[in-house]
């Protein structure tokens, strides 16, 4: 009962941070430099077409009347309609959202595999030189842009080796019958490769210090000592005993690594020129496109804001003393 | 006479580690040491830019005939090489470590301020202050960081303040948590019921007791927000949202990235600007392992 009555306060929470957020992106876009008909209206154009056009996109009422209607039309799923393509915002957008989510998911899964045996090797060699040079390393993996990464490994691998392609989702000129034959294709997979492994690279940090932190709590726990005490030896301590308890506040990160995976994306996708969500933001803000990027940027809070909501279910059902709080 | 003055020396020690004891307790990590060095070496170069840098970093350097010397390699008289227009890559290096100790320690410095004031409110008042805070926090972490710095720098303009103020709107919540957290415990202990029957008033309260207690917390906090900054900004002038007007290492990255100097080979012209970010970044974050230390102490070796 108390965890339900949980689980409701978190909902409503989370729709009102969704409308929060919704209602700040409206006046913030409004504030945008320029008026956003100045894309399509040219100067010989006579004041009744211009008018007629912002009629057209509803910008002739008052900016309350708009806001309601703004609002109202995201729970009807009208999100825009593009001042460049003139046409309706949303497939872009959920199209683009594909391509960046094929390439986010390997990355935080290699990402987590890679931070959690790191940090709790990390954690292990507690005291040891290894450990400083570890540390040290996991500190300058950290520090590094996502985007510089990304153009050492386009630089190395793909112009000095020419081992892989310079960019793009797929070779020019190729087409495919739908999404899932494109991404099952050998050259889907050429061109994922170095945008993921960047990618990775870039989030590695955030799972590797944290498994470390919290291991270094739990190895000074009773039953771990017990567990040694019993004779179990220490890499089966470690992994089966210590790190299961340790992952808890990791996983739960995961919402704060899905945030941080999207700021990371958006310039990888610019580098690897990627057709993802990112890289479509950036070009429609550059264009002064504002429905596109409007709408990008809700889908992307959309994620934040659901991940961090699953967060918090994951959370309080491993760890049922939070609900109650 | 000799006793005395043993003890003087010793007095003045003690008051001198008493004074700024966080400081030496930091630098006793060896990674913090490290870092400490490095960021007081960028920091030389940041203060004394136009003596060390060998040329103006915006000319177009041309030899006797009057040719432009695009794309030199690395040699005797361009350390770090030339760009496609001819400009020293060394100098925009050194230039850039102005804009990034203003940006990362700008930043910083208000990601602490607003930070632990609205975190030590919410803890202190409660109630409907709490709630309010937390669910502003609330809004604020289902913002994505570097999207909505974009859209506030391109409302905003692209000026250094701008930057720095998209990314403050945004950092501060991670501190605020922090600071709230820690002072929900801290005002059950009997230190602060003791001054509050003394008469304490809420101000005095927050700035005197509970403020000098969390600070560690802040400062960590704040380490942490001019790495966030100083990749923040560099990813944000990477993308074309960043000031036009002074020399970054992510504008130069941003020009190297537009001039095709990768497909030029012109490696010399994208590896040192990361460089330098990755090594000022990294002092920081070395630097906040030794304070982490000291705040908390479970992380210390057995």
């Amino acid at each position: 009962m108390e965890t339900l009555k949980f689980f409701g306060r978190r909902l409503v929470h989370s729709i009102f941070v969704f409308l929060a957020i919704v209602s700040i992106l409206f006046f913030v876009f409004r504030l945008m430099p320029g008026d956003p008909t100045m894309l399509f209206i040219s100067p010989e154009m006579s004041v009744d077409a211009i008018e007629r056009i912002r009629h057209s996109f509803g910008l002739d009422k008052p900016l309350y009347v708009q806001y309601f209607k703004y609002i109202a039309n995201i729970f009807l799923g009208n999100f825009g309609i593009s001042y460049y393509f003139m046409e309706p915002a949303a497939p872009m957008v959920f199209e683009a959202l594909k391509n960046t989510l094929i390439l986010t998911i390997p990355a935080m899964c290699l990402s987590y595999l890679f931070g959690v045996v790191g940090g709790t090797l990390l954690a292990w060699w507690r005291g040891k030189k290894r450990e400083l040079w570890g540390m040290a390393f996991a500190l300058i993996l950290r520090s590094a842009p996502a985007f510089w990464i990304g153009l050492i490994f386009l630089y190395v691998f793909a112009f000095h080796f020419e081992w892989f392609p310079g960019g793009s989702i797929t070779d020019t000129g190729v087409a495919y019958e739908g999404f899932w034959e494109m991404v099952l294709s050998w050259d889907f997979a050429h061109h994922l490769i170095l945008p993921v492994l960047s990618m990775t690279c870039y989030l590695t940090g955030l799972p590797l210090l944290l498994t470390r932190t919290s291991v270094l709590e739990v190895i000074k726990e009773d039953y771990v000592e017990m567990a040694r005490a019993k004779g179990i030896g220490p890499r089966r301590v470690m992994f089966r005993h210590v790190t299961r308890t340790a992952i808890l506040p990791v996983v739960t990160a995961f919402a704060t690594a899905i945030a941080y995976a999207f700021g990371g994306s958006v310039l990888i996708e610019v580098v690897y020129t990627w057709p993802g969500i990112g890289r479509l933001m950036v070009d429609s803000m550059l264009g002064s496109d504002y429905p596109v990027a409007q709408f990008a940027f809700m889908i992307m809070a959309c994620m934040m804001i659901v991940m961090n909501l699953l967060a918090d279910f994951v959370y309080a059902y491993l760890d049922p003393r939070v609900a109650v709080k | 006479m000799g006793k005395e003055k043993t003890e003087t020396t010793q007095v003045s020690t003690r008051s001198r580690q008493q004074r700024w004891p966080m400081f030496w307790l930091v630098l006793k990590h060896p990674l913090a040491k490290a870092g400490a060095v490095v960021l007081i070496l960028f920091a030389i170069l940041a203060i004394f830019a136009p003596y060390i840098a060998p040329y103006d970093p915006e000319k177009i350097l041309e030899d006797e005939a009057g040719t432009w010397l695009t794309y030199k390699t690395p040699g005797p008289r361009f350390w770090l090489g030339t760009t496609d227009m001819g400009r020293d890559i060394l100098s925009q290096v050194i230039y850039g470590t102005r804009t990034a100790f203003m940006v990362g320690g700008l930043a910083a410095v208000m990601v602490v301020v607003i930070g632990t004031v609205i975190g030590l409110m919410a803890a202190y008042f409660g109630g409907w202050v709490d709630q309010v805070v937390m669910r502003l926090v609330d809004v604020v972490y289902g913002i994505p960081f570097l999207p909505f710095a974009m859209v506030l720098v391109t409302v905003l303009g692209g000026s250094q303040w701008n930057v720095i103020i998209a990314i403050s709107v945004l950092l501060w919540r991670e501190t605020c948590r922090v600071v709230r957290s820690q002072v929900l415990s801290l005002k059950e202990r009997p230190f602060i019921e003791v001054a509050r029957s003394s008469g304490a008033g809420h101000l005095r309260l927050i700035f005197v007791h509970l403020a000098p207690n969390v600070y560690p917390l802040s400062v960590l906090y704040g380490v942490f927000a001019v790495g966030w900054a100083i990749i923040t900004e560099a990813g944000l002038s990477f993308l074309g949202f960043g000031d036009a007007k002074s020399m970054s290492w992510g504008k130069m990255l941003q020009e190297a990235y537009a001039a095709q100097a990768l497909s030029q080979g012109a490696w010399w012209w994208i590896i040192p600007p990361g460089v330098a970010i990755v090594l000022m970044v990294m002092s920081t974050y070395f630097i906040a392992q030794g304070i982490e230390q000291v705040v908390n102490p479970k992380l210390r070796s057995r």
